[in-house]
C-alpha cells in the first residue's frame, strides 16, 4: 500500500523542526507521537514509525517530529529549553488546528466537528507534556510514561560515569554549558527537566490510555507510584490502565519490534475513533 | 531474597536487555563489564534502572564501577547488600 508521507520542517519558534507527517486520503483524528528524550529517541523511533504506520490504516494523520536541537531539526541542543519543546508543541498542535478550520469551516457546516488530536507519548516525551498541552487535545496514548523528572536526569547523569568508569570527573562542565555522553546542553535545560513531575497537574480531564511493561501482577513501586499520582489527578472514567508483557524494546541491544504494543495501540485507537464516531452523523469520518 | 534468587532475576533482565545470547550464556560467574562487547554505558545505566525498579532498592552513584559491573555475581552481590542495608 502506498504511503502519503510528507517530510518537511516546520517553522518551530526557535527554528525548523523536522516533521514526518503521513496523511491518509480521508482523515479521522490527528495523532502527534512526541519524541523521547536524547538516547531514547534513537532507541524507540523504529517503533514510533510503526505506530504511525498502523495509524495511517486507521485513518489518523500522524505526525513524528524531532525536537529543536535534536535529530534532523535545526538549532543546537545546547541553545534548547524545556519551555520551548512546549511551545513547539502547542504550536503544532494548534497548526493542525488551524488546518482544520480552514479545510472545513465548523460555522459553515454545524454538523461537522473538528477532527480529534490525540498525543502519543513514550518514556521520557511525558516528561514534554504540561496542563497547557494537555488542555488543547482530546485523548492521551502513554506508554511506560516517565514523569518523574528527577529521576530521568539522574539516570541522564549516571550515563556519564557508566561511560568512563574508571575516572572519577566524567561530566564536562564549563561555565555554560554540560556535556553527557556527548550531549552538549545548558544546565538550566536539566534543571527544567528534573523538576517535571505529576504534581504540576491540577487535574487531567483528558482520555488517558496509560499502557506499562510488566511481567507479573505488581508493577514495580517507582512504577505504581506515578500510575496512582497520576490516577488521583483523572476523572474515574478517563484514564484506562493496561500491562503487556513483551520485549522493552528500547532497551534492546538489538532493534526489536513490541508487537503486543503495537496491537494494543491500535485497539486503543480504534476505540477512541469509535467514540468520537459515535457522537458524529453516521459514526465515521 | 538470596543471593540466587537475585541472580536468577538478574540474569532475566540481562538477557532482555542483551537477547543476542543464548540462555545458557547466562549463569552466576558470566563476566559482563569488559568482556561482553554489548556491555557498554547505555546498558550499564538501563540495568540499574531496571535493577531499582525491580528490586526496589536505590543503588549510589558510587556504585557505578568496574568491580561492581564485573561479573553476575559481583553486580549480584550489590544488589543483595542494598536489599539487606
Amino acid at each position: 500500500m502506498m504511503i502519503n508521507m510528507t517530510a518537511k520542517f516546520y517553522s518551530g519558534n526557535a527554528g525548523p523542526l523536522f516533521q514526518l507527517k503521513r496523511s491518509p486520503e480521508n482523515i479521522c483524528a490527528y495523532i502527534i507521537y512526541v519524541t523521547p528524550l536524547f538516547e531514547q529517541a534513537n532507541q524507540t523511533r523504529h517503533m514510533q514509525t510503526r505506530l504511525a504506520l498502523n495509524a495511517y490504516q486507521l485513518g489518523v494523520e500522524s505526525l513524528i517530529y524531532d525536537h529543536y536541537g535534536c535529530g534532523d531539526s535545526g538549532g543546537e541542543l545546547s541553545q534548547a529549553s524545556l519551555s520551548l519543546w512546549q511551545q513547539d508543541l502547542i504550536a503544532q498542535i494548534n497548526a493542525i488546528k488551524a488546518k482544520m478550520a480552514q479545510d472545513v469551516p465548523f460555522n459553515a457546516n454545524p454538523s461537522s466537528k473538528p477532527k480529534p488530536i490525540y498525543l502519543s507519548c513514550l518514556l521520557s516525551s511525558a516528561l514534554v507534556l504540561n496542563s497547557d498541552i494537555i488542555a488543547l487535545i482530546d485523548g492521551l496514548l502513554l506508554a511506560q510514561p516517565e514523569f518523574n523528572g528527577k529521576r530521568f536526569v539522574q539516570q541522564f547523569k549516571r550515563l556519564a560515569l557508566a561511560s568512563n568508569l574508571t575516572k572519577t570527573n566524567n561530566i564536562e562542565q564549563n561555565s555554560t554549558e554540560i556535556e553527557i555522553a556527548g550531549y552538549v546542553m545548558q544546565p538550566s535545560l536539566l534543571d527544567e527537566l528534573s523538576q517535571q513531575t505529576l504534581t504540576q497537574y491540577e487535574s487531567i480531564d483528558k482520555h488517558c490510555h496509560w499502557l506499562e511493561w510488566s511481567d507479573s501482577d505488581q508493577l514495580p513501586m517507582a512504577r505504581a507510584k506515578q500510575q496512582q499520582l497520576f490516577s488521583t489527578k483523572s476523572s474515574d472514567s478517563s484514564l484506562t490502565v493496561s500491562a503487556i508483557n513483551d520485549v522493552k524494546f528500547w532497551q534492546s541491544t538489538e532493534l526489536t519490534l513490541s508487537e503486543k504494543m503495537l496491537s494494543f495501540e491500535e485497539q486503543t485507537l480504534r476505540n477512541l475513533l469509535k467514540e468520537a464516531g459515535s457522537t458524529e452523523q453516521g459514526g465515521s469520518c | 531474597m538470596n543471593l540466587s534468587q537475585i541472580s536468577q532475576q538478574l540474569i532475566t533482565l540481562l538477557s532482555g536487555i542483551i537477547p543476542s545470547y543464548e540462555k545458557s550464556f547466562w549463569h552466576e560467574q558470566t563476566e559482563l563489564f569488559g568482556a561482553i562487547a554489548e556491555f557498554d554505558s547505555m546498558v550499564i545505566v538501563t540495568l540499574i534502572g531496571e535493577i531499582e525498579e525491580q528490586f526496589d532498592v536505590v543503588l549510589d552513584d558510587d556504585d557505578i564501577s568496574a568491580e561492581n559491573f564485573e561479573s553476575v555475581a559481583s553486580l549480584s552481590q550489590l544488589i543483595y547488600d542494598n536489599i539487606d542495608g
